[in-house]
């Protein structure tokens, strides 16, 4: 051990604060963290994207609703005809396929994080719900969620914007809504897997309350589906806001958004690649960059696969 | 000697459900068993599987509520006692479990674990209750590095020693023990019922160790209850059953403990049979059917779980092998 004390000798024998000795929770947690590469990656890559879209207007080389009537499908730098001025080419109205991108991340990460957020968060407290009171208020809510799961997703989504209105935020709410039940039963299978559990029944014993139960002792040990969950529910809520967007109940054409930019642009798909492929990839690899940093978290957070202090 | 512990006639008794058609068939798994325990004393409940060990300790640790009975803690009757004085007999009782693999939250740091119950029932500030937790730590033989641990990193009698702290962290005036030690090394088992004689001197917590190893139970009780089928087969102290056995179960389960040298003028009491259907417990004495010694009078007529010299039994003939 090498600390550095200052008063080695003045201070009451052995009386040193243990965790003083050991990293904070935050540093721990990097550590671990920062030992998955690929989980790295995913956060740098992601912090990209979120630098983007911060800094969108300054970061984007062209205004993303400005259409170039010359420059109709101009293909990427790379490739045979392309030129400097549109580094990733231009779609099919002569806007700047890199600015759209880097517009578009806004709305697309808006729509993927608030969604998964909205949902996790009620999915969590109702599976919580379900699994600790399993007479009547739990079969009561599996049931509703069952009734969810019975309808086709997009559907769902469809009739629940069509309630509230077109419109983002809407958007936003019926994506969460259409996720939840899987967020419910996730959470209820794993709270009923641990309930039986003595070091549950060792806390209640310490007289632990209800929320402290729930909160402190069961949940911890229920986030490992939960994260991986959230993460891949992500890039599904980019693609079902793309499909309500489609519809024209979503996010609006001439507005930048990953999901739209995909769905407006399949015509081109034999004439010009790069309209279609450029926002998938982009949805691709942030998708991938975000469930390599959920598979990251998930690790860095349990502490069996962290090494010995 | 204050008792600390009371027991009266404590029942538990199950509803199952049989299927559709079938009515409810009701399991009596605890099934009127009665004792005192005094501070500082050690109760050994021994009996086969499925005899209602565990159930009792459930009852004991207001896990469950009995169906009938009384049950006092500390003077203080369990049923009927309001918010505040059910959160003090929470206190006065705390268990250990059988496995320690199980019994430890592996997400949380043996030192949160440890402070958990000084943080729901204590208003200590977070230094004193460190200061607490590692002197309980020093007390069960672990290292002040360990506060940071995680309960993977450490072996089944560490883990065991680390539940036993936690239980002792509010010194609770009893302590039930679910068989501490089956789960753990042969070698590690005496170090482990060791700490818990040692804790028990300190702190005069009186104990109801639950155990199916006589050799155990031998080294650690002062008082030994028997129990068949939910019911109370013999009870009294320690060097009266190990010495003689008075019930016939009894004297079955003694005589098949493994000596290393047999005693070849002793034959080996063997038992036919299983343990009854719960369901479906024989009439008169529970035991009747295995028993080498039943009488019709054992078929028809439950016995009394009466006094005989120093100890109760529950068998017409307990005089018999006086």
């Amino acid at each position: 051990m090498t600390t550095p004390l200052a008063k080695p000798v003045s201070t009451p024998a052995t009386a040193v604060d243990q965790s003083l000795l050991y990293p904070s929770p935050y540093k721990e947690f990097w550590q671990a963290f920062s030992h998955n590469k690929g989980a790295v990656a995913g956060l740098m890559f992601m912090s990209l994207i979120v630098f983007c879209a911060l800094f969108a207007p300054w970061v984007a080389p062209h205004n993303p609703s400005e259409q170039y009537r010359d420059f109709l499908l101009t293909p990427p730098v790379w490739l045979e005809g392309g030129n400097w001025q549109f580094i990733l080419g231009t779609d099919e109205l002569g806007r700047d396929l890199l600015s759209r991108l880097i517009q578009g991340s806004r709305l697309s990460l808006l729509i993927g994080l608030s969604s998964v957020v909205i949902s996790l968060i009620p999915g969590i407290f109702l599976g919580l719900l379900a699994g600790f009171f399993p007479r009547i208020l739990g079969p009561s809510i599996m049931r509703l969620m069952d009734v969810m799961l019975a309808l086709p997703s997009l559907l769902l989504a469809v009739a629940i914007v069509a309630i509230l209105g077109p419109g983002l935020m809407n958007t936003v709410i019926a994506i969460a809504v259409v996720s939840l039940p899987s967020y419910v039963r996730l959470t209820r299978a794993a709270v009923m897997g641990e309930l039986n559990r003595d070091y549950v029944t060792a806390a209640r014993l310490a007289g632990a309350s209800l929320p402290r139960l729930m909160f402190v002792t069961v949940l911890p040990n229920c986030m490992a589906p939960l994260i991986v969950q959230a993460t891949l529910s992500f890039s599904s809520a980019i693609l079902d806001a793309a499909a309500l967007g489609f519809l024209g109940l979503g996010v609006q054409p001439p507005t930048p958004e990953w999901g739209t930019m995909l769905a407006s642009a399949r015509d081109y798909i034999e004439r010009a690649w790069w309209v279609v492929s450029l926002p998938g990839l982009t949805i691709l690899l942030s998708v991938l960059a975000i469930n390599l940093m959920g598979d990251g978290l998930r690790d860095a957070l349990d502490p069996k696969l962290k090494n010995a202090a | 000697m204050t008792v600390v512990l009371t027991a009266r006639e404590l029942t538990r008794h199950y509803e199952v459900s049989r299927g559709l058609f079938k009515g409810h068939a009701l399991v009596r798994a605890l099934n009127g068993v009665s004792f005192e325990l005094e501070a500082g004393k050690t109760l050994a409940v021994v009996g086969e599987s499925g005899c209602g060990k565990s159930t009792l300790a459930r009852a004991l640790t207001l896990i469950e509520e009995p169906s009938s009975g009384s049950l006092k803690i500390a003077g203080q009757e369990v049923a009927g006692a309001n918010k505040a004085e059910r959160k003090q007999l929470r206190k006065d009782v705390q268990m250990v479990f059988q496995s320690p693999y199980a019994s430890l939250n592996p997400r949380q740091k043996i030192g949160d674990q440890l402070a958990e119950p000084l943080l729901i029932n204590t208003d200590l500030s977070k230094a004193e209750r460190r200061e607490k937790v590692q002197a309980m730590m020093q007390q069960v033989g672990l290292r002040p590095e360990h506060y940071q641990r995680y309960p993977h990193m450490f072996s089944g009698g560490q883990r065991q020693r680390i539940a036993l702290a936690r239980a002792m962290m509010l010194q609770p005036k009893v302590l039930v023990a679910d068989e501490p030690t089956s789960a753990l090394d042969v070698s590690i088992q005496a170090q482990v019922l060791n700490l818990f004689m040692d804790l028990q001197q300190e702190f005069n917590t009186a104990y109801v160790f639950i155990s199916h190893n006589l050799a155990v139970v031998r080294h650690v009780a002062d008082d030994v209850l028997v129990m068949y089928l939910g019911r109370p087969a013999e009870m009294g102290p320690k060097d009266d059953i190990y010495s003689k056995p008075l019930h016939p179960y009894t004297q079955a389960l003694l005589s098949a403990t493994p000596t290393i040298h047999p005693d070849p003028l002793k034959p080996k009491i063997k038992i036919a049979g299983e343990l009854p259907n719960p369901l479906d417990p024989p009439p008169g004495c529970a035991f009747h059917k295995r028993c080498p010694y039943a009488t019709e009078r054992c078929a028809s007529e439950e016995p009394a779980f009466r006094p005989v010299g120093t100890r109760q039994v529950a068998c017409h003939y307990a005089e018999q092998f006086l």
